[in-house]
Formats: C-alpha cells, sequence, structure tokens
C-alpha cells in the first residue's frame, strides 16, 4: 500500500532541553478530535519522537511545548531545519502563556536562529478557517481569561512564513493547558475548545 | 595716395595691432595665472582677483605705451625716428593735412610700406607666440585650473578621437575586493562567468575600450558604466545572495554570476562539562571550557548563564555572562569556572550553561555562535533526582491514594462514633471499609506485579516474584500494609486498622512520587477508540474543495529539463549553454549545493575546453538522485 494511504499520526517532538512532555494528553485529545470531526484517517494513539532522530521526518507535524529554557541542540536544529525544509511544520505553544516567560524568552530565540524571525500572524489567515471558522483569529484560552500568567489575551499567535505557507506556528496562549485532558471528559464541555487544534492538522496536512 | 591718408592708414592700423596685442598680453596672463593658481593651490576668488588686477594693469601699459598714435603728427614722427632716410618730409606733410607737390614728389611710399609692414607683422607675431606658449601652459596645469575640464571636452568635441574598432567584452576581469574586516587580499580572475565573493566585497567587472556602447545590468536593473578611453567598468557590491550581472556591447552578450558567500557564525564546542548533572546541594564548582573557529576571525567570547527559578508554572530567569575572553584568530579556547554557591541558587533552581562567540564581522554582524547547553538541576528535598516539574497526570496508583485518604477519614469517623454502635452496625461498617480497603490492595496488586487477571491476586500470594516487588518497594510496602488493614477491618477492628493504612498512604504517595522521577519519555499512553467517537461530533467544520497544489518537486523537474536543454545547446553556441547552465547553477544553489557544484565545474570545464564528461556525469546522477521532498519512511510515510 502506498505511503499516502497511511494515517495521520500525530507526534510530539522530544528535544534535550525543558520539559517537553508537561501536556501528556493532549495528543489523545487531538486526535479525539479530528476523529470525531473530520474523516481524516487518524492513528489512535501519539507518538513521542526525539526531535534529533530522523524518524521526525516522518510527520507532516509536530507538536512541541514546556516550561523551561527551549534550546535545540545541533542535531534537533538541523532535523528541525530539514522538516521544515521538506514541508513539514512546527507547532510549538508555550505552556507557561507567559510573554515574559524564560520559555517564551528561549523558544524566540530559538525560532529566530534557526528558521528566521516569527513575525504576528494575520487573523485573517488561511489557518482560522481550514475547518472551524475563527473570524476574531485564535480563540483565547481559559488561561489567558482568568488572569494567569502576563493576564494579557494574545491577539495574535507567530508564525515564520514560507511563503504563503505557515512552517512554524508558535503559540503564546498556553493551548497545552486548554487541551490537556482526557477526551472522555470532553463530554461535559458546552463547546469544544480543541476545535483549533483540528485547523491546525488539518492546515498541516493540506497545505 | 597722398603722404597724409598714408600716414592716416598706417595710424589705423598700428591702432588695431596694438589692440590685438592688449588682447594677447591680457589673455596670457590670465592663463598664466590660472595655470599658476592650480600648481599652487590658491583659492579661485584669490586667482579672480590676480586676473582682473593683471588685465588692468596690461592694458594700462598698452594705453600709456599707444600715446604715440594719438595723432598723424605722431605717427609721422615715429615713422621717421625709425628711417634715417626721411628728412620731416613726413611731418610736414601731417602738420599741413593737404598735398604740397614738392613732398608728394619727393617722398616715395613704396619704400616705406614695407617697412610698415613688417613692424606691424612681428608684433602680431609675438603676440601669437605669447598667447600659444600662455595656452600650452594652461592646457598642461592641473585639472583643477579655472574652465579647463570645459575646454577639454570642447576640444573633445572638436577633434574627436578616433578609435580602432574592438571587441569590449573579449577579456573580462573581475576583480573583487573583500571587506577590509575580513583581512583577505583582493583577487582578480578573468572571463569567469561565475564567481563567489564574500558578502560586502565589492566587485569591478572591467573590459577594454571606452564606456560608449557597453550596456550592463545587474539582476534586470540597468546599472551605470564607468570608465575612461581606455577602459570601461561597471561596478556592485556582493549583498544579495546571488546577482546576476549582463554586460552587452553591440550584439555581444556576457553574463556573470556573483555568489555571495556569507560570513558565517563561528563555531562553539562545549567540551566540559559532557552532560547535564542534577546535585543536591546549590554547592558546586566546576571547569567550563570550550573550543571555537571562525572562518575569519574570533573577536570576543564569554559563558552565558540562564537561572531559572520556580515550580509548578511560575518561573522568573535571570541571565549572567562570565567576563568575555578575546581573540585574534581564526580559533579560540574559552575557559571559566562556574560556582554555584555564587549564583546564589536555591534548591529547585535550574543553571543552564552555553558558550557564546562572536565574530569580526564589522559590517553585517557581528554573528554570534552558540553550543549546546548543559544544565545544573538542584533537586529539591522532596523531589530528589526529579526531572519533571508539573506533575503528571495522575496514574491508577495515584487514584488508589486517593481512596486511601478517604478510607482513612471513613476509618477514623467509626473509631469516634464506635461507642454509639451496636456491635452489628460496627461489624458492618469496618467490613464495608475492608471491602473497599481489599479493592484497593488488589488494584495494587496489578499495578505491582502487572497482572491483568481479573480475579486478582486472591490467595496466591506464595506464587509471586519477589524479583518484581523489589523494583518498586514503595508499592510493596503499601500492599503489605493494605493487607493487614484488611485483616483488622474485617475483624472489626479499626483502631487497629489505621496505623498499617496510614503507612499504606505514605507509601503509595511515595511510589506516585517516584513515578512522577521516570516520567519522562514515559507520558501516559492513551489509545482513542477511533471507530467509537468518529464524526460524533456536534459541531461541523467548513471543509471545502481545495485546488491542486504543485507537484512537491517541480523545481527539480525544470533543473533536469534547463540542464537537457543547455546541454544540447552546447554543441551549436558554447557561450549561450555556459549562460544557461550558469541561470541553473543559479536556481540550484538554494535547493541543491552539490548539483550546484557539479554545475560550476562543468562551466569552468566548458570555458577552458576541458572534458566535461565526469562533470556531466555527477550532475546527471544528482539530478536523478529521488526527490528531496518526497515522504520517508517512517510513521507517517509507512505505509
Amino acid at each position: 500500500m502506498g505511503w499516502w494511504l497511511s494515517d495521520f499520526t500525530f507526534c510530539t517532538g522530544r528535544y534535550e532541553s525543558g520539559d517537553w512532555d508537561s501536556a501528556p494528553t493532549l495528543p489523545a485529545n487531538l486526535i479525539d478530535s479530528v476523529a470525531r470531526y473530520t474523516d481524516i484517517a487518524v492513528a489512535p494513539s501519539a507518538v513521542i519522537v526525539p526531535l534529533s532522530s530522523p524518524r521526525i521526518l516522518g510527520f507532516p507535524l509536530v507538536y512541541m511545548t514546556g516550561h523551561l529554557p527551549f534550546r535545540f541542540s545541533e542535531s534537533e536544529r538541523a532535523n528541525a531545519r530539514k522538516l521544515v525544509d521538506r514541508g513539514g511544520m512546527i507547532f510549538i505553544d508555550d505552556h507557561n502563556h507567559d510573554i515574559g516567560g524564560v520559555f517564551h524568552k528561549t523558544a524566540v530565540e530559538e525560532i529566530t536562529r534557526t528558521f528566521g524571525k516569527p513575525a504576528e500572524l494575520r487573523n485573517d489567515h488561511a489557518i482560522y478557517k481550514s475547518f472551524f471558522a475563527f473570524p476574531d483569529g485564535p480563540p483565547a484560552t481559559s488561561h489567558e481569561l482568568n488572569g494567569w500568567g502576563d493576564n494579557l489575551v494574545h491577539k495574535n499567535l507567530l508564525a515564520v512564513m514560507d511563503g504563503p505557507r505557515i512552517s512554524v506556528l508558535y503559540s503564546n496562549k498556553d493551548y497545552s493547558s486548554e487541551w490537556n485532558y482526557h477526551p472522555d471528559n470532553k463530554r461535559f464541555s458546552s463547546v469544544d475548545n480543541t476545535r483549533f487544534g483540528v485547523n491546525i492538522i488539518v492546515y498541516a496536512l493540506t497545505r | 595716395m597722398t603722404i597724409y591718408a598714408f600716414i592716416r592708414k598706417t595710424q589705423r592700423l598700428i591702432v588695431l595691432t596694438a589692440a590685438v596685442k592688449g588682447v594677447a598680453l591680457a589673455a596670457s596672463l590670465a592663463l598664466l595665472i590660472f595655470a599658476v593658481g592650480a600648481l599652487v593651490d590658491l583659492p579661485s576668488g584669490t586667482v579672480a582677483t590676480i586676473v582682473v588686477l593683471s588685465a588692468i594693469s596690461s592694458l594700462g601699459a598698452l594705453a600709456y605705451r599707444a600715446k604715440m598714435i594719438r595723432s598723424p603728427v605722431s605717427v609721422a614722427l615715429w615713422l621717421e625716428e625709425t628711417i634715417p632716410a626721411m628728412h620731416y618730409e613726413l611731418v610736414t606733410s601731417a602738420e599741413s593735412r593737404i598735398p604740397l607737390p614738392d613732398l608728394e614728389r619727393s617722398v616715395h611710399l613704396d619704400h616705406i610700406q614695407p617697412f610698415v609692414t613688417r613692424r606691424i607683422a612681428k608684433v602680431l607675431t609675438r603676440s601669437a607666440s605669447m598667447l600659444l606658449g600662455a595656452s600650452l601652459i594652461y592646457l598642461f596645469s592641473p585639472a583643477t585650473s579655472f574652465g579647463r575640464g570645459r575646454v577639454h571636452s570642447g576640444m573633445a568635441r572638436a577633434f574627436p578621437r578616433v578609435f580602432p574598432p574592438i571587441n569590449k567584452l573579449a577579456s573580462l576581469r573581475i576583480r573583487i575586493t573583500p571587506p577590509a574586516y575580513s583581512g583577505l587580499r583582493a583577487s582578480e580572475q578573468t572571463n569567469a562567468a561565475s564567481v563567489s565573493a564574500l558578502a560586502g566585497s565589492r566587485v569591478v567587472i572591467a573590459g577594454p575600450g571606452t564606456p560608449e556602447g557597453v550596456r550592463a545590468t545587474v539582476d534586470g536593473a540597468p546599472v551605470r558604466i564607468a570608465g575612461d578611453d581606455d577602459t570601461w567598468s561597471v561596478t556592485l557590491s556582493a549583498v544579495k545572495p546571488v546577482s546576476i550581472v549582463r554586460v552587452a556591447h553591440n550584439a555581444e552578450t556576457r553574463l556573470i554570476v556573483v555568489e555571495t558567500v556569507p560570513d558565517r557564525p563561528p563555531q562553539v564546542v562545549l567540551t566540559a562539562p559532557l552532560r547535564d548533572t542534577t546535585l543536591r546541594t546549590p554547592r558546586y564548582s566546576v571547569l567550563l571550557q570550550a573550543e571555537t573557529s571562525d572562518d575569519l576571525g574570533l573577536r570576543q567570547g564569554y559563558f552565558e548563564y540562564l537561572i531559572v527559578s520556580g515550580t509548578g508554572e511560575a518561573f522568573s530567569g535571570r541571565t549572567l555572562t562570565s567576563p568575555p575572553a578575546h581573540f585574534e584568530s581564526r580559533t579560540g579556547r574559552l575557559q571559566a569556572r562556574l560556582d554555584l554557591a555564587a549564583l546564589k541558587v536555591v534548591p529547585g533552581d535550574l543553571v543552564s550553561v552555553r558558550a557564546v562567540v562572536r565574530d569580526n564581522n564589522t559590517l553585517t554582524g557581528p554573528s554570534i555562535g552558540t553550543s549546546d547547553t548543559r544544565s545544573f538541576r538542584i533537586a529539591r528535598a522532596d523531589e530528589y533526582d526529579s526531572v519533571s516539574i508539573e506533575a503528571a497526570a495522575p496514574p491508577p496508583v495515584d487514584s488508589s491514594a486517593m481512596s486511601q485518604r478517604m478510607l482513612i477519614l471513613m476509618t477514623e469517623a467509626l473509631v469516634r462514633k464506635k461507642k454509639l454502635l451496636t456491635k452489628q452496625q460496627l461489624v458492618k461498617e469496618s467490613d464495608d471499609i475492608g471491602f473497599m480497603e481489599d479493592r484497593i490492595r488488589k488494584r495494587v496488586y496489578d499495578i505491582l506485579y502487572q497482572t491483568d487477571s481479573p480475579e486478582g491476586p486472591g490467595d496466591t500470594e506464595e506464587v509471586e516474584s519477589e524479583i518484581q516487588a523489589i523494583n518498586n518497594p514503595d508499592l510493596k510496602e503499601a500492599y503489605d500494609a493494605l493487607w493487614d488493614a484488611v485483616r483488622s477491618l474485617r475483624i472489626a477492628e479499626p483502631a487497629v486498622a489505621l496505623p498499617p493504612m496510614r503507612v499504606a498512604l505514605k507509601a503509595l504517595d511515595r511510589a506516585r512520587l517516584a513515578k512522577r522521577l521516570y516520567l519522562r519519555g514515559t507520558a501516559p499512553r492513551v489509545v482513542v477508540d477511533i471507530s467509537r467517537v468518529r464524526l460524533t461530533g456536534k459541531e461541523k467544520g467548513i471543509s471545502s474543495m481545495r485546488s491542486p497544489q504543485a507537484v512537491a518537486d517541480s523545481s527539480r523537474r525544470m533543473l533536469l529539463s534547463g540542464f537537457e536543454s543547455a546541454i544540447t545547446l552546447s554543441k551549436s553556441d558554447r557561450r549561450l549553454a555556459i549562460e544557461q547552465l550558469s541561470l541553473l547553477r543559479v536556481r540550484a544553489l538554494a535547493s541543491s549545493p552539490p548539483l550546484a557544484t557539479a554545475l560550476r565545474d562543468i562551466i569552468d570545464a566548458m570555458e577552458q575546453n576541458r572534458e566535461t564528461a565526469a562533470a556531466l556525469i555527477r550532475a546527471r546522477r544528482l539530478l536523478a538522485t529521488p526527490s528531496v521532498t518526497g515522504t520517508p519512511n517512517g510513521e507517517w510515510g509507512g505505509g
């Protein structure tokens, strides 16, 4: 069977610095959402792949998060560049939801060094309508609204673009906290807050 | 002609000659003053003043000298003074103004006329010589002389030089002058189709002949052609990654690819310490060492310490640096001693160390190189050796621990109200708690011995493997304590059951923390039941038809077709084929550097009329390799 018929597998990138595993149930939650709303063939469980491993190049979307200083080793940096050069997308979320936090500071520095300086993503970008429509841009998280972190609602995500396409998406909104719960608990929510996660995955797979 | 008429005519000639002499003298003086003024670098205002004063003086002197020609008598006297054979015949005739027959017969004007002509010619010749000499001095004076440029250009227009027709693109010299900070020497190549220049270099492309008729563009934009009578030139700066320079003369064109080589950032490798460290106490001193190198030259380096404090989701950081070390070469070594006590770190802090080096690039930099990071973590007392900051998602053991806490509260309540209960009530309530405690024991057993048996351990303890239990002493202790608690609760002795219940709670808590110790890399694996949840979401997306995307590797196909067409073209027009290969190389620089190198070898071989087969084979192999953008085998592409 050709590779194009394989399932989408959610991949969490493991990097040597920091706490890459701070949102352990987020992948299952997004897998559940992809299956719940789309007919994308999706693997039932996520994988964790070291960013320094060549295996990382086999995934169209790599998710990374953490609270602590975010720095790539040389092999991680080289692989991350290769992944993006080959059309992959990297989604990095600040689990601190704090623009003064060490993750934000070091992650933006590392993104700039590895991929180029990230810029604010316009709130009418295609990623906000790739599946669900978010006319106001990235949905706010409860951590932003309840005054945690920097007590700010961040209006824009940051992105490094490859032409019109996003190659690295960086969020300071702490989706890692927002989406980090067991998918079975989704039934208690009136509105599914992981819908934007579906948009990210659909965007990464179709653009 | 009468004598008087002759004298009047001579007077007019002398006046005219004197005027010409005066103008020539003034002009000569002015030219000489301009030339001398440029030689000694006098201000233009001073030069102009001197010229005006000199002109006035010379004209005044001439006017004084011209007193002899104020009247016909004066002219007649001048003639008689210079011709001794005359005996005042001319003066007499000039004074009488009427013709006197005797005098008219005795004076032979035919003899006087040549004499007058010679004298006037002599004066005019002297004036012309003087003016010519002054003009020559002026023309060879410095270029800063007043008005000299205009004179030159006017002369150039009046007397254009005729050059033999030459091929102005026959011999192109490309001179590359690297930026001063690099310390590299300027280099020159002749007739190269492609050159490499360090970023910021000055590239001058020059050819023979005047700039007339030569046209040049850099990346399609016309540029100015400079030059003189012997050479034309185009100058550009190596700023863009690749610049395509096209020069043309008549119907001939030449293409030169200027590839900008960036100044690479310095490399730095942290050689000591080799790995991260977790410490019990914040008292530690370690030697930091790093090796560094740069392609052009290093300037400065230091170690950077990032100290992160905090727990949970509240972290703060501060950055410190070691004293900088200065370099004056391309390689260097950094060394410093890190004393954690001096950084005033406390348990729970994380100190990240890396080496930072800057190079000598004063043009676009400095470029900064950083090493990998090493971390020193000071363990908290309750989380010694933990590498995880955030608590893990509650594992089954954790939920057991919560139940255990709840059962302890229930047992304590039962002990307090024991006196108020009948024996039957006490037995029933104690037995109920014992039943729930036994369920916890069975769950702990499942985790401890990794069994999926639905019946649980039952009475099979004698066959348990102690080896498995040794691997988790906390759970084993909890399991044993739970056994004791269950036994006491089942015989209605809740007070006796409480101590082992508390021991079990503490042991379970330790096991939970222990689980966190090794949480990294072992995140709980949640398997989603895809078929159960498939398309059960109430909200609907807006999935729509999308236009097909371009083939991922279209650039390689474009390179391949361009390559084949260039090779075909090389049989008929070698120069055009070289240009096409140069353009292909520009495209390949970004997508496939090895192919760009192979194309350069082909171009060099074609230009030097060498064998191209080996380079062609290499390029064809590179073009035939599988797509770099294809999806390799893996989780996504496993198929």
